[in-house]
């Protein structure tokens, strides 16, 4: 079968050629014609948004990464409390819990500012505290019956991540990440009501 | 019949210097267009992640409340004696353990549905094997006491204008096993690894 293409008389003639006056059509463009570094220019001045943006990332990011461990020392202190034999009724936090959380969080790389332990071994609920920050125990409820050991940690956020945003308004440095765990006491009879 | 296709002119000076002119048009405000449209997607991506992180979080701090309930709980079972009757004064026991610790400062309440949809206790006897314990349940077990404890919890979102809509109810689920081990003195609980 032989197709045929039917030319329609005058589809390639050639269309009459009009004169080109850039002048008149082009002029808005004339005045920006070849600008050489533009571009980089742009690039330059969009730079400080992606830079605050890594730097966001990298920051928040290695924050919410250390938290966990903070929270995994807080367990590791309460659970070292709940089975050690004696709990002081005043004063400073045993040493053994103390170098027990501080070796957990140092192989996270970080240290902790301030310990509280709570208990109530005696009867009458205690607080030992180590370290300075000024920090409070948490405001959650204490279980109200048996004997219990709550470990809160307070991480200074310094210890955690460096201040990349700090020059750019968003100082977190100043702030601590707090994580407490409560136990029950594990070596003791539990008291009857 | 031959057709002759007419051939381009040569390119004119005006030609070129317009094509140029609009290839720099074009491509001048591409880094910030470029920047605007990215940047969204980046956030939205790095939010995602730091959701996922908060989520486990969660299931971290969900693990050690879960511990501290079961451990709380077989103790409390043992010190009873082990039997039926002291099921529920245990479960009560492990609820207010569970309880005093938080998931992202919201206490764990193992009786509110709206944040624990799903729990639940089991009460029996542990069998080593291996490395690991053999579950069997059963209430009056007297010897070898073991309570697995499993809860679901729904967890806050960290951007809920943003995921909240679009991951509905996350949650993250634990499980957890406790023994008591009267093999050491004195007796007292431990987390144990179950093998079914």
């Amino acid at each position: 079968m032989k197709l045929t293409f039917q030319q329609q008389p005058g589809s390639c003639a050639p269309r009459p050629r009009q004169r080109f006056d850039a002048s008149r059509r082009y002029a808005p463009l004339a005045g920006r014609r070849r600008r050489p570094g533009s571009i980089t220019i742009e690039l330059l001045l969009n730079l400080p948004i992606w830079i605050l943006l890594v730097l966001s990332m990298v920051q928040f990011g290695q924050l919410a990464s250390s938290v966990q461990h903070v929270t995994r020392a807080s367990r590791v202190g309460a659970e070292l409390a709940a089975q050690c034999l004696a709990l002081p009724a005043g004063g400073q936090v045993p040493s053994e819990i103390l170098d027990a959380i501080q070796c957990q969080l140092a192989s996270s790389g970080m240290a902790c500012s301030q310990v509280i332990l709570e208990h109530n071994l005696s009867d009458t609920p205690v607080t030992l505290v180590s370290g300075s920050g000024g920090g409070l125990p948490p405001a959650s409820p204490l279980p109200g019956c048996g004997t219990y050991v709550r470990v809160t940690i307070f991480v200074p956020v310094a210890a955690i991540m460096p201040n990349l945003l700090g020059k750019m308004g968003v100082d977190l440095w100043s702030r601590a990440v707090e994580q407490s765990t409560t136990f029950r006491y594990q070596l003791q009879a539990r008291k009857r009501p | 019949m031959k057709a002759s296709i007419a051939q381009p002119a040569l390119k004119s000076p005006p030609a070129e210097s317009r094509r140029a002119a609009c290839r720099a048009a074009h491509r001048r405000g591409v880094v910030t267009l470029w920047t605007v449209l990215v940047i969204p997607f980046v956030l939205a991506i790095f939010c995602a992640v730091l959701e996922v992180k908060h989520l486990w979080q969660g299931r971290v701090q969900l693990d050690g409340a879960m511990q501290a309930a079961a451990l709380a709980s077989v103790q409390e079972w043992a010190e009873r004696g082990g039997t039926a009757q002291q099921v529920a004064a245990a479960e009560s026991l492990g609820k207010e353990y569970a309880l005093a610790n938080t998931i992202h400062g919201v206490p764990v309440d193992l009786d509110d549905q709206a944040i624990v949809p799903a729990v639940a206790w089991a009460f029996g006897t542990g069998t080593r094997r291996g490395t690991g314990f053999d579950f069997t349940a059963n209430r009056n077990a007297g010897a070898d006491l073991t309570v697995v404890l499993q809860a679901t919890v729904r967890v806050p979102a960290l951007f809920p204008p943003i995921f909240g809509r679009w991951i509905a109810d996350p949650t993250v689920s634990v499980r957890t096993a406790a023994y008591y081990d009267r093999s050491v003195r004195p007796p007292r609980p431990r987390l144990i690894l179950l093998n079914n």
